[in-house]
């Protein structure tokens, strides 16, 4: 593995930690603010707010730290990076459906009756009947 | 056939760096090493600027080569 990958896989973990932090952050910060009947949900949902922005103040605070630093006008993005993005995008949805699929056959065969497992067995059809169109639609052109 | 280009050559006769080329055609440097190593093939907008950029015929900077068999 060369420098550069090294670099970014390294980077990347460190965001995930970073983000890991903020939202542990976010949490304690929200927990004793919040203390109603309801408090585990607005406790959830505030807490999440406090990471995403705690995240993503940090997260700008580097980006400008970076482009600081830098001492060249060179671009982090152009056609080949957007165009890595939307096939990334594009695969991760193919897997994310096909997952939905898999998941709704062992929904249908699994036997539970209850409504929550009988409206997730129609939103993942929903999914399920999506990816098909796609692939229909795929075909056809 | 795959297209194939003759851009790390013609950069190198000019003096131009990577660096040097990715700020004055706003790509990054990975692109142009992508160009280079025949593992992407740029648009027809970066295509055209590449050509004035070199200031060459289209012929001296792309070329379709046909496949071995």
């Amino acid at each position: 593995m060369n420098k550069e990958k090294k670099k970014e896989y390294l980077t990347l973990v460190i965001i995930q930690i970073f983000f890991s932090i903020c939202m542990v952050i976010g949490v304690w910060i929200a927990k004793p603010i919040i203390e109603s009947e309801q408090g585990d949900f607005w406790t959830i949902f505030f807490s999440a707010v406090t990471g995403i922005v705690l995240f993503s103040v940090g997260f700008l605070y580097l980006r400008w730290y970076k482009l600081k630093k830098r001492k060249h006008n060179v671009p982090e993005n152009d056609e080949r990076t957007f165009n890595n993005i939307i096939n990334a995008m594009a695969w991760s949805a193919f897997l994310f459906l096909l997952i939905c699929s898999i998941s709704v056959f062992a929904l249908s065969f699994s036997g539970i009756q209850q409504i929550e497992v009988g409206w997730l067995y129609v939103y993942l059809s929903g999914m399920w009947g999506l990816l098909l169109l796609q692939m229909i639609i795929g075909k056809l052109r | 056939m795959p297209v194939i280009n003759h851009i790390r050559e013609i950069r190198l006769e000019k003096g131009i760096t990577q660096v040097k080329m990715a700020e004055d055609l706003q790509i990054t440097r990975q692109t142009i090493t992508a160009i280079e190593k025949h593992k992407y093939n740029p648009s027809l907008e970066l295509a055209l600027k590449l050509l004035n950029y070199f200031d060459v015929p289209i012929e001296e900077l792309f070329e379709l080569r046909s496949e071995r068999k």
